[in-house]
């Protein structure tokens, strides 16, 4: 699903298998983590990428950074194709296209002192003077919210909530364009999960960024997302925009996923919730959609062949050959 | 309600290198015959402090109870000896389950041997008081049964393969299920569910859930269910009790409390959910640190209809409407 007059960043029948060993190493299959994923996106816009664990989302993230060498596809970033870059080649463009760590307490070096974690970036990247380089550290720390006196603290000595600012503090001091978010949010308290989740958006108007942002956690991603593919087993089982997804889901996946949310007023879905059994081992997928086993549409079309992710609607693809089908009740 | 557990002016602190923190501050809370209760709040507002306190596991060498009664069917399990609540009450009748399963099964025994042991010392039919290495052979096929029965009761494909494996080898929701049914074999009278679905994902959350809220009416088990998740306390909970920084500040009925909830800080909490219509709230500040907590209520650095009694007067339990009772000076006003 590419259009040829290109986002942001182009993601082109991207896959990345990890292989399986037996205990005498021996090569016994691929695990498919991400298969076959073709995405964009735009300038300016917030992408969510949901899906539960193992389904790929992070590794999807993982490879578009270069920290995983895709084992297909293409990534083209601002009409580059930095698939195959070696590292020196392709670090001017690193520098903007960016990702925060799920947990920003083990990716800070716990011996280094604030001050020191948000300069190395700038010394590795620019040729700033010592003197300019305090400014922009400083200029960014107020930025996102953070007293001048942490720039002595240790990563230990501040909260989860002041350790994901710093995480973003450090990427943020180069000026990137794309911004990598994995699991942004996991691990915190609700009402700090707020003030952090309208950092992002303020700091996007700020300084002009998109965001990928990988979540596991549906109510945010509703919250801030312009746009939302839905991962499933390593492949996007749907892709829209957050109102017309939200509001219409149609892969049965999807659907399943939404009516797992508890939501405080509606209906309880202790009463209304139906998917049964648990997702397959991944190194050991079903043929055909990989959600026809746990499926209430599935028929034995869907083991024959995988569906493709197709747009049945302007702007709002799905991967299901019944999608138009209601699911029964449970 | 008929009172099941009733925790009366708790008081538990912990000594650290910097002094002695306040970890529950005379907290009062109950649960009745047959009702899930949830115990919400932030991380370390103390609700996993007070679960192992009525199960009578705080590390012994740092936590120090300071007063408080635990009344758990007529008996005060603070003044019960050591041998007595490992004997009668704790795994027996009441039981746990725990937020990450995998590393509360030993790694290295199946699954069945270890629900085997268990079912040796705490199985129903067990006698509490003559416990011996000694398993009688009728007991043990008896034991069998009543697991197998049970693991089918929890939804597990396959219960004689189960036992058969590792920890490892069964996946994360299957493992919790196992918990579940391990909580449920000794027939407790209280299951203590701390943030049993926090790490699995939220399909099989809403699973779990299910299955938990199905399995406590059927049985008549109470269930205190301590979560930081206010969506997961509005699924499965009767009533809700609130915690923050050590105290209890709202209890009520959970129809009454998602409807209307009184205490500025509840009120706060609900709005900080991510939601399209009203955009993102959340309360500015920090959990103050126990060590040096603030005086008065506890919430009030942090509150924005603070008055000049705040800083100065803990607030004591008031009654606001039927089973609501909150702690607070300034409560929000109710919904006519």
């Amino acid at each position: 699903m590419t259009t040829p007059s290109g986002g942001l960043l182009q993601l082109e029948k991207l896959q990345k298998y990890f292989p399986i060993r037996n205990v005498w190493k021996r090569h016994i299959g691929w695990l498919k983590a991400v298969d076959d994923v073709s995405l964009t996106v735009e300038r300016g816009e917030i992408l969510g990428i949901v899906g539960e664990s193992g389904c790929g989302k992070s590794t999807l993230g993982k490879t578009v950074m270069g920290i995983h060498r895709p084992t297909g596809g293409r990534i083209v970033f601002k009409g580059h194709d930095i698939t195959d870059l070696k590292p020196h080649q392709s670090r001017e463009l690193r520098r903007e296209l960016q990702y925060t760590y799920q947990d920003p307490g083990a990716s800070l070096d716990p011996r280094w002192k604030i001050g020191k974690l948000l300069d190395e970036p700038l010394v590795i990247h620019t040729d700033l003077s010592s003197a300019r380089r305090r400014e922009r550290v400083h200029d960014i720390l107020s930025a996102v919210g953070l007293p001048e006196g942490h720039l002595d603290l240790y990563p230990h000595e501040i909260s989860g909530g002041q350790q994901r600012r710093v995480g973003l503090a450090r990427i943020l001091t180069l000026k990137p364009s794309l911004v990598v978010l994995d699991e942004p949010t996991s691990g915190l308290d609700v009402s700090v999960q707020a003030t952090v989740l309208n950092l992002f958006l303020d700091l996007q108007k700020q300084f002009d960024l998109t965001y990928v942002f990988i979540s596991h956690d549906l109510s945010v991603v509703r919250m801030i997302c312009d746009r939302v593919a839905v991962m499933y087993l390593g492949k996007v089982v749907e892709l829209g925009t957050t109102e017309r997804l939200f509001g219409a889901p149609r892969h049965p996946y999807t659907r399943s996923l939404l009516s797992a949310i508890p939501e405080i007023g509606k209906q309880r879905i202790t009463d209304t919730f139906w998917l049964e059994g648990e997702p397959p081992d991944p190194g050991n997928l079903p043929s055909g959609c990989r959600f026809r086993t746990r499926c209430p549409l599935a028929a034995p079309g869907c083991a024959a062949e995988t569906p493709p992710l197709v747009e049945h609607l302007p702007g709002h693809a799905d991967a299901c050959l019944f999608s138009d089908r209601a699911v029964p009740e449970a | 309600m008929d009172e099941l557990l009733a925790v009366t002016d708790l008081e538990v602190g912990f000594r650290t290198d910097r002094g002695l923190a306040r970890v529950l501050d005379r907290v009062n809370f109950h649960v009745g015959r047959g009702e899930i209760v949830g115990l919400v709040g932030e991380s370390g507002c103390g609700k996993t402090t007070l679960a192992r306190a009525i199960l009578g596991v705080l590390p012994a060498n740092s936590a120090h109870i300071s007063s408080g009664v635990i009344d758990f069917g007529g008996r005060n399990l603070l003044a019960e000896s050591s041998w007595d609540l490992a004997t009668e009450v704790r795994g027996r009748q009441i039981t746990f389950v725990p937020q990450d399963p995998f590393s509360s099964f030993n790694p290295v025994f199946t699954i069945g041997a270890q629900i085997e042991e268990l079912m040796k010392w705490k199985s129903p039919d067990a006698e509490p008081t003559t416990a011996s290495r000694f398993y009688p052979r009728a007991r043990r096929r008896a034991d069998r049964a009543r697991v197998l029965d049970l693991l089918r009761t929890v939804q597990l494909p396959d219960p004689e393969g189960i036992l058969k494996k590792y920890p490892h080898e069964v996946s994360g929701g299957q493992r919790q299920r196992l918990m579940i049914a391990m909580a449920l074999l000794p027939e407790p009278r209280l299951i203590i569910a701390d943030e049993p679905t926090t790490a699995l994902d939220v399909t099989i959350q809403a699973q779990i859930l299910k299955l938990l809220k199905r399995l406590a009416s059927e049985r008549r088990v109470s269930v205190l269910f301590t979560t930081h998740d206010l969506g997961t306390a509005y699924e499965i909970c009767d009533r809700v009790t609130v915690m923050y920084a050590g105290q209890e500040v709202e209890s009520a009925l959970s129809d009454d409390f998602f409807a209307a909830p009184r205490h500025p800080y509840t009120k706060r909490l609900l709005e900080s959910l991510p939601s399209r219509e009203r955009g993102i709230g959340g309360i500015p500040g920090q959990i103050p640190a126990l060590i040096d907590p603030p005086t008065g209520c506890r919430f009030h650095p942090r509150c924005d209809r603070t008055g000049t009694r705040c800083a100065a007067v803990r607030p004591d339990v008031s009654e606001v409407g039927p089973a609501h009772l909150i702690r607070c000076h300034h409560p929000v006003e109710a919904v006519p």
